[in-house]
């Protein structure tokens, strides 16, 4: 249990998810287990006598996560998540006071973790702490992508004189925000290069494509998924996996079903498999790049259309030069409808969730598409709010 | 009251006559409905013999079944088992627990001794109970057949229950089955063949557009599941879609236990099942997930459980006589697991397993309890392996044989197990869920870390689930979260998601407890001795070690512990009382 809670506090810090000295880890079995930092003099142990879960963990976030949780729960204490994973996983997340300790275990009783106002991030699981650790990095990857997509709402889609207004009151802190925005490097890393011919090399170049990813803070979570295929066989991530932990965490799944190992791989491979049909390439990557979930909630038409852009959208729309596809479009049963022109730009951008990016040899071509979408995005915002 | 009907029938079956009395509303909130409403009305009476025309069974639907909340239809039935002697519940899925809700009750409770084969019809408040020689020795599709009528559904017993053979399971509508810990033998043992149900009312909800709500995110979350949804998940699949995949983590049970990998697995599959038998989908009422596959004939396919103990555990690789042994099994109504189980003791014991032919026709020799071999095997692999001096042999934990998963593959499953209040089974706790499939995370299959407390709540989340009759598998997709808002919405009373493990807490504690008064305590929280001594089938890259008893008997006690219980595995006053139990 001690070496859960220090990997996570450890994750935590070194993911830019929280302050070390602002951060509590909290584990239980028989007995608690904890990593704290200095700052953190409030005894959150306490909640466990209200509930029955098995870890907990609070968290400040760095900047500028910390202004933006500020700004996005300073009037509301229920807020709705633009993004698809947030939606489906944690609904809405709640946000109180740090005062209202009834609140607090009021909000934990329901939710699997909120936002205490002006202080952090706090979050439980059932069984493990890295189950608290994805609560609290979901929460914090809802909020940024619910402020962006709300101050470009407000900025560019409503009227004059309340943006005015608006700008007037929010525009000091936005640049604040902006200011302290990691920046993405002017170079990828090269990766391994391909075709691969064994399981090792296939995994290894798997395992070095996940860690680095993550690392440039294009997955949400550490989550994403990634898969090669091989003949018969296509390597995937598994579910629930991480992307930079994937050693010991690859399924493979034979493409004439022979086998059913398809039931632990990532809930993402029927995309995967179309993607490598429709397109005749060998790999497959897909990550949550911040600015492209954002541009892709940001439809021109919005205010001109009645369709439900999570279901279905019959226009066609390209962000960053990729075709942009409704949710609804990947999970119908029986069929998966890709746009045809992903065989030429071989990217896809999947409205309030992600990015799909595909090669023939190896890791370096998604790879280098997806952070070359994430930085035309990224200008692509900043252009259209004027800014 | 919104959800539950209000109103509940006790018959008893010596004299025919019912009672109908109001559903206590306290009650119902602290213990749901089905297995914790259940083990609450009964708990007095558990200490009669599971056979005395005195023992009461209960069978009980919850207060979402007959709403728009997704899975909700199963139903609950709770008694003395003849096999473990533990207090036992059973569920099963299908439209009983609807219609039993549709003819306004929201549960059955069933006295006393019928003089000759009788069964029970249930027509709104009309009740009645009447003989039935015609169908007695009649297997469950024809009783099926017979009793069918529109708008109805049945449960009912086949041979085996009539012979009380100790591992008899009730069908419902010929479908599916209360399985487990030998209910059909306790029906047999009151003369009762049948319960016939049928009703014109409906189930209120309190607040309509909060359950649609709640639908909605639940639908994205089963959508968003591989274990579900996905390409080989069990809507597409089927739960034998497992088999693969036990084999490849090289824990299927095979021979008895003795080894973790089967080389033919790939000859009983689902794809060859498929491929020799066809699967389209049954789908029960108002479930989404549809795991139930039948073949083109519309004959219920074997499930992973049956699929792996009627092969593998029977070094079986036979795929037709799996097909028609699980076939056999739901026709004359025995449990295929205590099945499988026995006659793998039997095989070991003998040192060489039946052929799969053999197999099929023991089906029938124990169901009718036939002279020699099939009277001693309907008592099941303890009381066998106990009377032919090899106890070692049985693969049970309190009398009931374990499922197909080899517990040195997956440490949690090996405590959850072991502290099983109804004995050897994979669904008080299911760590599965996180050990194989990786839900809602990943935890360490061969680590003892944390698991304690892990499996103290994912059988409170179990006990929850089981009483409010959502169907697990909604779980593996959505949450106990979800569970309590539905709750919430259709009863409109508030509940949250701690108030359901609460409540599962409390349920868990008063089956120990009952449990303890009839003798059970540390000692049967044991699993057997094989999986401490004997390594599995490990190869190059992984290896499948005996269970560390050291580290096994730590964290048995630190489940004592975290659950209320002394050193000896007895619930402690104290605990009885806070968590609102009762004695």
């Amino acid at each position: 249990m001690k070496a859960q809670v220090e990997k996570y506090f450890r994750k935590l810090t070194e993911r830019n998810l929280s302050v070390p000295e602002r951060t509590a880890v909290y584990a239980i079995d028989d007995e608690i287990f904890y990593m704290k930092g200095s700052n953190v003099v409030f005894p959150w142990e306490n909640l466990f006598d209200h509930l029955t879960i098995a870890s907990l963990i609070f968290c400040t976030p760095p900047e500028p996560l910390m202004t933006i949780m500020n700004e996005v729960t300073r009037d509301i204490s229920n807020i709705s998540p633009e993004d698809c994973e947030s939606q489906t996983y944690l609904h809405d997340i709640p946000a109180t006071d740090f005062d209202d300790w009834e609140g607090i275990v009021k909000m934990l009783k329901e939710r699997k973790g909120g936002v205490i106002k002006g202080c952090g991030v706090i979050a439980h699981g059932s069984i493990t702490v890295e189950q608290a650790f994805i609560n609290v990095s979901s929460i914090l990857h809802a909020l940024f992508i619910k402020y962006f997509t709300d101050f470009a709402l407000n900025e560019v889609f409503v009227s004059k004189k309340d943006r005015v207004k608006f700008k007037r009151k929010r525009l000091g802190v936005f640049e604040n925000i902006f200011k302290n925005l990691r920046a993405l490097p002017d170079s990828t890393p090269r990766l391994m290069c391909g075709t691969f011919e064994n399981k090792n090399e296939i995994e290894e170049a798997m395992q070095e494509a996940g860690e680095k990813i993550v690392n440039l803070g294009l997955v949400d979570s550490c989550f994403g998924n990634i898969s090669y295929r091989k003949g018969n066989d296509i390597y995937i991530s598994q579910t629930s996996s991480f992307l930079d932990e994937l050693n010991g965490c690859i399924e493979i799944v034979p493409l004439d079903g022979s086998k059913q190992t398809a039931i632990t791989a990532s809930s993402e491979l029927r995309v995967h498999l179309e993607i490598i049909k429709k397109t005749g390439c060998r790999v497959v990557l897909h990550a949550h790049p911040k600015f492209s979930v954002i541009m892709s909630l940001l439809c021109e038409k919005k205010n001109e259309c009645n369709f439900d852009c999570r279901n279905e959208c019959p226009k066609k729309r390209f962000v960053a030069g990729v075709p942009v596809i409704s949710p609804g479009m990947l999970s119908k049963k029986n069929q998966i409808i890709l746009p045809d022109e992903i065989r030429k730009t071989q990217s896809m951008i999947v409205f309030g969730h992600g990015v799909f990016s595909c090669g023939e040899m190896d890791f370096n071509e998604p790879f280098e598409k997806i952070v070359q979408i994430e930085k035309k995005c990224r200008d692509k915002y900043f252009k259209m709010i004027n800014f | 009251m919104k959800g539950w009907m209000g109103k509940f029938v006790e018959i008893d079956l010596t004299d025919g006559s019912f009672f109908i009395g109001k559903t206590d509303v306290d009650f119902a909130m602290k213990f749901l409905g089905g297995r914790g409403l259940g083990v609450f009305l009964l708990k007095k009476e558990m200490k009669i013999e599971p056979f005395d025309p005195r023992m009461p069974i209960f069978i009980g639907s919850g207060p979402l079944a007959g709403t728009p909340f997704p899975s909700s239809c199963r139903l609950s039935m709770v008694f003395r088992s003849p096999l473990t002697m533990t207090v036992f519940d059973t569920e099963a899925v299908g439209d009983f627990s609807v219609r039993l809700k549709q003819a306004g009750f929201d549960y059955l409770i069933i006295r006393g001794r019928a003089k000759v084969p009788s069964l029970i019809r249930i027509e709104n408040s009309r009740i009645k109970v009447e003989p039935c020689h015609a169908l007695w020795g009649k297997g469950v599709n024809s009783t099926v057949s017979s009793l069918n009528e529109r708008g109805a559904s049945i449960l009912c017993i086949g041979p085996a229950g009539e012979r009380m053979v100790s591992f008899a399971s009730v069908s419902m509508d010929g479908h599916t089955n209360f399985g487990r810990g030998g209910g059909g033998a306790v029906w047999g043992s009151k003369n009762l063949k049948a319960i016939v149900v049928k009703g014109r009312g409906k189930v209120d909800v309190a607040d309509c557009d909060s359950l649609n709500k709640v639908q909605s995110d639940i639908m994205k979350m089963l959508n968003a599941s591989p274990f579900l949804s996905g390409k080989s998940g069990l809507i597409n699949t089927g739960t034998l879609a497992l088999l693969d995949l036990t084999d490849s983590r090289r824990m299927m049970p095979v021979r008895n236990f003795s080894a973790t990998w089967f080389p033919e697995t790939g000859k009983i599959n689902a794809q060859e099942m498929k491929k020799i038998y066809g699967r389209r989908n049954y789908g029960c009422y108002g479930c989404p997930v549809k795991c139930k596959k039948f073949d083109l004939k519309g004959n219920p396919l074997p499930e992973f459980q049956s699929a792996s103990h009627l092969g593998p555990l029977n070094d079986n690789d036979d795929i037709r006589s799996i097909y028609e042994a699980n076939l056999l099994c739901n026709d004359m109504g025995l449990d295929t697991i205590s099945f499988g189980g026995t006659m793998a003791c039997y095989g070991e014991f003998r040192q060489k397993f039946v052929t799969g032919s053999q197999l099929v026709s023991f089906v029938r020799k124990i169901a009718m309890k036939e002279k020699g071999d099939g009277e001693s095997l309907a008592e099941g692999s303890a009381r066998w392996a106990e009377f032919n001096g090899c106890k070692e042999l049985s693969m049970t934990v309190k009398g009931l044989e374990l499922p197909a998963y080899d517990p040195r593959g997956a440490y949690g499953m090996a405590l959850g197990y072991a502290v099983s209040n109804r004995g050897g089974c994979h669904l008080r706790s299911y760590p599965v869920r996180h050990e194989i499939l990786r839900r809602p995370v990943a935890t360490n299959r061969f680590s003892f870390e944390g698991k304690a407390r892990i499996i103290k709540i994912e059988e409170d989340e179990n006990a929850s689930a089981d009483s409010l009759l959502v169907c697990k598998f909604l779980l593996y997709g959505a949450g106990i979260e979800e569970c309590a808002r539905g709750l919430t919405s259709v009863t409109g009373i508030s509940y949250d998601a701690q108030d359901l493990l609460r409540i599962g807490s409390r349920i868990v504690l008063l089956e120990r407890w009952i449990n303890a008064e009839n003798g059970f305590s540390k000692k049967d929280d044991k699993l057997p001795e094989r999986f401490f001594n004997e390594p599995g089938s490990s190869d190059d890259r992984l290896e499948i070690p005996p269970l560390p008893e050291e580290e096994f008997e730590l964290t048995l006690q630190k489940y004592y512990k975290i659950r209320g219980c002394n050193e000896n595995g007895v619930p402690r006053d104290e605990m009885m009382d806070s968590s609102g139990a009762g004695k």
